[in-house]
């Protein structure tokens, strides 16, 4: 009698009976399926095709749209559930991408009625080699219209740096440079009717330096200030203690730099991974007050420039005695100034550099009393050549 | 009830071959995709790898669309997708034996919605059997690779393993004998039994 029984055979190659084909597969199969069969050409020929198709493919970054499910389509995903739960997620912008593939961007609501926006690289085959195949954001997307930088791990492992987001309205094409001459120009996708908007992705290479990203409106005039992307550029944020010193009445303090990490808490997204993120530590917090605070993000207004704050110490409806502004700022900043409502200098304080293998920022944290911050503005300073950053408001409470 | 399920399934098919052939584009992603399914299921445990099987079953799938205007039944759509996959499993294994590349055998990994338990194995058994069959499936001949794939994975009868496979019934029913006794001398599943294994049933 036979130890291997049918059954065993049956159970062992289960997984084989649950293989399903990806979309990306599926895709490919049907548009070689219904392609006009071509002739060969020589092969020197075809090699010198190959190699202008490659060379096209990474001028151009992304390619048409190839995505099974056209602009419009609503079909039940994932949403940031990773497969726990299923939402309705519409299309707004699908294409491909030279190393990540076909990918789609899809827009959807949460449970508690929070919008989020998507993307997700198809080629499932690839993400399961080369890490995390979604990214995205929810928040009031409706309103940010220049949420921009996106932030696609995945794309990042495959060795291109992928971003994308919301156009503002009337914007018809999204626009990479980079200090090296690096010029990548797409056009947006508008969505359907039921999901307004104009939505973009870049998938660019590596090594851009200084890359910011501009949307251009009709006659491509450039719309809004560019938004610094450079960061996304610089390769991962490893944890680093960038500043330290000791506040009067909060203590010591210390200012770190990290990344951040994906979150997500009933299918709602509230973090996507790789934002920059600035936290200052207490050593010795006083009574009532936090031991660390800080955030993740960027300033749309701002390139580069990000500002948080600790409350020392922080009960409801007192003042606190101490405020530590706190952030990010770009590398050529020299110094970070508060400007009272007069326009006059009120407080001023020497940026740091960041680590050496972290983006090209500086940090900068300055103590003050909640008095000094009212109706004040802060702003970052290059003293070489007086470039300063926009005034931005800051909480006086 | 079974066999009206099965008449609704081949009418089914009959009308999205129709429609693929007047040119809907539905149509053909359907058939793409069953065409895909079917073929992936079965290179994967012939190669034992999903990289390799996604090339052959869109190889497959490819040759099934655009084969497609020749066949003459629809309700045949599945036989023809499996002949279609030997012919290319066959040819994806020589092309191997020339540029070996190492990977965890599929059978290995854990799969995202894998139930945590197939009922009456203990998991950990069920591991060992998967890991034990994976190599010695590799040593079987390759029609009889073929045979046990197409008859453990996808259920098929003999009848429709030799039309797959091009031989006669009595050649399929052959292979599968073979493959099957291959597989219980072999050292590794010899040993296996299934009630010692962590089989409960």
């Amino acid at each position: 009698m036979s130890k291997l029984d049918d059954s065993l055979i049956h159970a062992a190659l289960a997984p084989a009976r649950r293989i399903e084909p990806t979309d990306a597969e599926i895709v490919r199969v049907v548009a070689r399926a219904t392609r006009a069969p071509r002739q060969r050409m020589p092969l020197r020929r075809r090699s010198l095709a190959l190699a202008l198709v490659g060379a096209l493919l990474l001028t151009a970054a992304a390619g048409a749209a190839t995505g099974l499910l056209p602009i419009g389509s609503v079909f039940e995903g994932d949403g940031f559930h990773d497969g726990a739960r299923k939402v309705n997620e519409t299309v707004v912008a699908n294409g491909t991408a030279p190393k990540s593939g076909p990918w789609r961007i899809t827009a959807f609501e949460t449970e508690r009625g929070v919008s989020c926006l998507k993307l997700e690289l198809l080629d499932v085959a690839a993400g399961s080699r080369n890490g995390p195949r979604s990214s995205g954001y929810c928040g009031h997307i409706g309103a940010t219209e220049a949420f921009g930088h996106g932030t696609a791990e995945a794309g990042d492992r495959r060795g291109e740096i992928i971003l994308f987001g919301r156009a503002p309205d009337g914007a018809r094409a999204v626009k990479l440079t980079g200090a090296n001459g690096v010029a990548i120009t797409m056009p947006t996708q508008t969505a359907s009717a039921g999901m307004p908007g104009n939505y973009w992705l870049i998938a660019a290479p590596r090594g851009v330096e200084d890359a910011s990203v501009r949307f251009l409106g009709a006659d491509d005039r450039p719309q809004g200030a560019p938004i610094d992307v450079s960061y996304r550029f610089s390769g991962r944020i490893k944890p680093a203690i960038v500043m330290s010193g000791t506040a009067p009445f909060a203590g010591p303090w210390k200012l770190k730099a990290y990344e951040s990490e994906r979150s997500v808490v009933d299918g709602d997204l509230y973090q996507p991974e790789g934002l920059p993120c600035q936290t200052v530590f207490l050593g010795d917090p006083p009574p009532g007050t936090s031991g660390g605070s800080g955030g993740c993000g960027f300033q749309p207004r701002s390139p580069g420039f990000t500002i948080h704050q600790l409350r020392a110490p922080a009960f409801v409806n007192t003042k606190p005695k101490e405020i530590l502004s706190f952030g990010m700022s770009p590398e050529s900043a020299d110094a970070v100034e508060i400007v009272s409502s007069d326009g006059d200098v009120v407080r001023s304080v020497l940026v740091k550099p960041g680590p050496q293998d972290g983006p090209d920022s500086t940090y900068w944290l300055v103590v003050t009393g909640p008095d000094v911050l009212e109706d004040a503005k802060v702003r970052w300073v290059d003293r070489d050549t007086g470039e300063r950053g926009p005034e931005l408001s800051i909480d006086p409470s | 009830m079974a066999e009206i399920n099965h008449g609704q399934a081949r009418a089914n098919l009959t009308d999205e071959v129709a429609r693929y052939r007047a040119g809907d584009p539905t149509a053909a992603e359907t058939l793409a995709r069953r065409a895909t399914r079917l073929a992936l299921r079965t290179a994967a445990v012939i190669l034992s790898s999903r990289e390799e099987a996604s090339d052959v079953a869109q190889d497959v799938a490819v040759d099934v669309l655009r084969s497609l205007p020749k066949l003459r039944e629809p309700e045949a759509f599945d036989g023809w997708v499996h002949k279609i996959t030997v012919r290319h499993a066959m040819r994806a294994l020589k092309r191997r034996q020339h540029s070996r590349t190492a990977e965890t055998p599929l059978a290995l990994l854990p799969e995202p919605d894998e139930p945590a338990a197939i009922e009456g194995y203990d998991p950990a058994a069920l591991l060992s059997a998967r890991a034990a069959l994976a190599d010695a499936l590799a040593e079987l001949p390759v029609k009889q690779r073929l045979a046990i794939a197409l008859r453990y994975v996808h259920d098929l009868p003999d009848r429709e393993i030799a039309a797959a496979l091009g031989c006669r019934v009595g050649t399929a029913h052959a292979l599968l004998s073979r493959g099957r006794t291959a597989l219980r001398q072999n050292p590794s599943l010899a040993a296996l039994d299934p009630t010692t294994a962590g089989a409960t049933r």
